[in-house]
């Protein structure tokens, strides 16, 4: 697989809102070509992808950009080679498109103009815009140098951000990823992400997600195997980045990864099968049963002999109720107030003193108290102002243990996990409903709730 | 077919001790049976002179068997001494066709052709010192001569007692041997009958069973005891069923009350307890039966079918 910087170019643009165990399917698409497809990204409706197949108009077997449809079944039909500025005698690709500002950034092999014979040309990055109904002509990315690569461009949704990977020199492994700004007209000098990101492996592939998370690709840190997909953020610096579970992420490399708007359906390349393929990943939506509002468990229950006590003649019988923290209730029934969230074991003991035998055990209870489960949805605006940090309050998981949350926006878009990263839609009466599937701590209850806010 | 269905289903849901054939059983905790003679004032705890005690052989039991009797005679230390000992009792052993199939076998009074059947073996014993605190047998008899009975699980047997003269109390146990000289179970026996009368512990502190079973027919129940003598109480519990307290008799007297059955209580055992008063009391014999309602006899067994039933508490919350 070639994949090095200097003989390919790659890009993504936008990456989906947040991963969960086993709630996402992936498919390989059908129309893979069988020669290396690889890096789709969201181009407004369209999917562009490279792709090193032969192509007759190309004239070449490099790598080489394509545009394609999305069939409604998820497959990338009517693909077509892009051409125009999109295409030159070296490897084209992969792209980064920034809808804000209608801006595109994508890899290609330099030119050396010094040297004709050279055979191995690094990579460099140009950025177009769309203007007046055509692309503009591509102006080379000023770092761009003849001494190493700058590839795999990827724009920040208002094209104010480029990350990219690089080989120069000073790194900390064989590429590392380097930011650029767009201010008063000009890209600020390249800075290295830091060790927070970069590692004495090769980083790769950066993919900006429009709330405000960095994907990228490296096999410097312990993963699935190869390239794994991970994702960081900036919050006045790089934030730890996280891995994306399986199955997006596989033994082989993976990586390239791009996302509707929603944040439902998306394409990654991998790997997995012994070629470079595009697959398609898809939400699994849980379901939910019976989603009510989300409310505070009670936490004092009375308990009772669940048997038919009503048609018995049961003088001679007492029962004593024992409780986790010592305390014990003598009666027919015993009502106890809990201090919190937690499973309590609860213990009858019966006398029966025609048969003479007193505080016999009879029968052990576990009552689960689920936590003050979310009345509060939280919104805090990030350091960028972009978009805001979901989250909810009043969750004691230690002993309640949450093993999804599922957030899902008024537009449409959902995001999986503890938290969501997700600016307020722009709709008259926007919305956030969170839905969290719970286990009691002995696995023994399984339960769910939702709870909506409206967001201003 | 489904009869035969049903007897294998009985027959699965045996206790898994299956060693102890001594009736009364360890389960019942009932210390002898009783049976007067016939010049026996009733309030000695006897209403008809009379014990009927069935024993089951499973069909695929093909050695010989012998049914044994502990103390036969009356006389000595064991028994009801009323005066002076001069009560014969007969036992009557009955095989063969109508042993248990025929209808006035299965009821509680020995009335009509309870004695159906073929008489194997009878003998009757009076104040015989031979026998008395010892062992009788009878047999052996081969397991076939019983009447075949896929109701009740096998060959079956049936075991008269009965006082022929006299006012003494005769109190004997049974084992159903595949020894003569010893008490060896048979492998998956088991002995019931329709009418129980024993005698009780003398101390307070012991309670006695009788285990009923309750066929999927069955809707409602009514016990009647006799001669209590108001030592207690007796207390019905099963597996869905934590304590029901039922009418008691008082001195040479009957009483009988009613309970309905629940679903979860149909093909299982219900326990009835005889949980005796405050007090110790010497002598008191009782008989107990139970009906459904069609007015058939329940069979208690000694080894409760399904096991000895237990009420399963659990916790509710609200």
């Amino acid at each position: 697989m070639l994949r090095s910087l200097q003989i390919l170019i790659i890009l993504v643009i936008t990456s989906f809102c947040g991963h969960g165990q086993g709630i996402y399917s992936v498919e390989r698409i059908k129309s893979n070509s069988g020669s290396g497809d690889f890096a789709p990204v969201f181009v407004n409706d369209s999917i562009v992808f490279c792709s090193r197949r032969a192509e007759r108009k190309a004239k070449n077997t490099l790598t080489n950009l394509y545009s394609s449809r999305i069939h409604e079944n998820g497959d990338l039909k009517d693909q077509r080679l892009l051409t125009g500025i999109f295409l030159s005698e070296n490897h084209d690709g992969p792209i980064s498109y920034a809808s804000g500002t209608q801006t595109i950034a994508f890899s290609r092999n330099l030119e050396d103009t010094t040297d004709s014979r050279r055979k191995v040309l690094p990579v460099g990055i140009f950025i177009a815009s769309y203007e007046n109904g055509q692309w503009t002509e591509p102006i080379p990315f000023p770092y761009n140098s003849l001494d190493f690569s700058n590839a795999h461009p990827a724009l920040s949704p208002d094209g104010k951000m480029l990350v990219y990977s690089s080989t120069q020199p000073g790194g900390y492994g064989a590429s590392d990823l380097y930011v650029s700004w767009y201010l008063n007209g000009e890209w600020t000098t390249p800075d290295n992400l830091g060790p927070e990101v970069n590692t004495e492996g090769s980083e790769l592939f950066p993919s900006w997600q429009s709330n405000g998370r960095l994907y990228f690709s490296t096999d410097g840190r312990k993963g699935f195997g190869g390239l794994d997909i991970w994702y960081t953020r900036f919050d006045d610096s790089w934030v730890s980045p996280k891995l994306l579970d399986e199955p997006v992420n596989s033994s082989g490399d993976d990586f390239g990864i791009t996302a509707d708007k929603f944040h439902v359906t998306g394409y990654f390349s991998s790997s997995r099968n012994g070629i470079d393929e595009i697959f398609r990943f898809h939400y699994q939506k849980p379901v939910i049963a019976s989603c009510d509002t989300m409310k505070t468990e009670e936490k004092c229950v009375t308990f009772f002999e669940n048997g038919p006590a009503e048609l018995d003649t049961v003088p001679y019988i007492g029962y004593v109720w024992e409780f986790h923290d010592g305390t014990r209730i003598a009666g027919d029934t015993a009502s106890f107030c809990f201090q919190g969230p937690g499973s309590y074991p609860v213990r009858l003991l019966v006398t029966d003193t025609l048969e003479g035998y007193k505080e016999a055990l009879k029968a052990e209870y576990v009552h689960d108290i689920f936590p003050d489960l979310p009345s509060t949805i939280e919104c805090s605006v990030d350091s960028l102002e972009r978009s805001c940090t979901f989250s909810v309050l009043n969750l004691d998981e230690k002993t309640f243990p949450i093993r999804e949350y599922y957030w899902e926006f008024s537009d449409g878009h959902v995001c999986v996990g503890k938290k969501a990263y997700y600016k307020v839609p722009d709709e008259d009466e926007p919305y956030v409903r969170l839905s969290v599937y719970a286990r009691s701590a002995d696995d023994s209850v399984e339960t769910t709730y939702c709870v909506v806010r409206k967001l201003e | 077919m489904r009869v035969l269905v049903g007897c294998i289903a009985l027959f699965f849901l045996l206790p898994d001790v299956l060693s102890a054939q001594e009736i009364p059983s360890r389960e019942e905790n009932i210390p002898y049976l009783v049976t007067f003679g016939a010049r026996a004032s009733k309030n000695m705890g006897d209403d008809d002179y009379t014990q009927i005690f069935f024993f089951v052989i499973p069909k695929t039991h093909n050695k010989p068997i012998y049914i044994r009797v502990f103390d036969p005679g009356t006389g000595g230390d064991v028994d009801e001494k009323q005066g002076t000992f001069d009560t014969r009792v007969r036992f009557s052993i009955y095989g063969g066709d109508g042993c248990i199939s025929n209808k006035d076998a299965r009821k509680a009074d020995p009335t009509g052709e309870y004695k159906s059947g073929n008489l194997l073996d009878q003998r009757t014993f009076g104040n015989e010192a031979d026998y008395d605190n010892k062992w009788y047998t009878f047999g052996p008899f081969n397991p076939s001569s019983g009447e075949l009975s896929n109701k009740y699980g096998g060959y079956v047997f049936k075991v008269i007692a009965q006082g022929i003269s006299g006012d003494d109390g005769n109190l004997y146990k049974y084992f159903l041997s595949v020894e003569k000289d010893a008490n060896k179970a048979v492998e998956g026996g088991n002995a019931f009958t329709f009418e129980y009368s024993f005698r009780l512990h003398a101390s307070h502190k012991q309670i006695s069973h009788v285990y009923p079973f309750v066929d999927s027919k069955v809707i409602t129940v009514r016990q009647s005891n006799f001669d209590w003598d108001s030592d207690g109480n007796i207390r019905v519990i099963s597996k869905a069923r934590k304590g029901d307290l039922v009418a008691t008799s008082g001195d040479d007297n009957w009483a009988a009350s009613s309970l309905n059955i629940r679903d979860e209580e149909k093909n299982s055992s219900m326990d009835v307890q005889f949980i005796k008063s405050d007090e110790d009391m010497d002598n008191n014999n009782v008989v107990f039966y139970m009906t459904n309602q069609y007015g058939e006899y329940l069979p208690f067994y000694s080894l409760p079918i399904g096991g000895v039933p237990k009420y399963k508490y659990s916790i509710g919350t609200r």
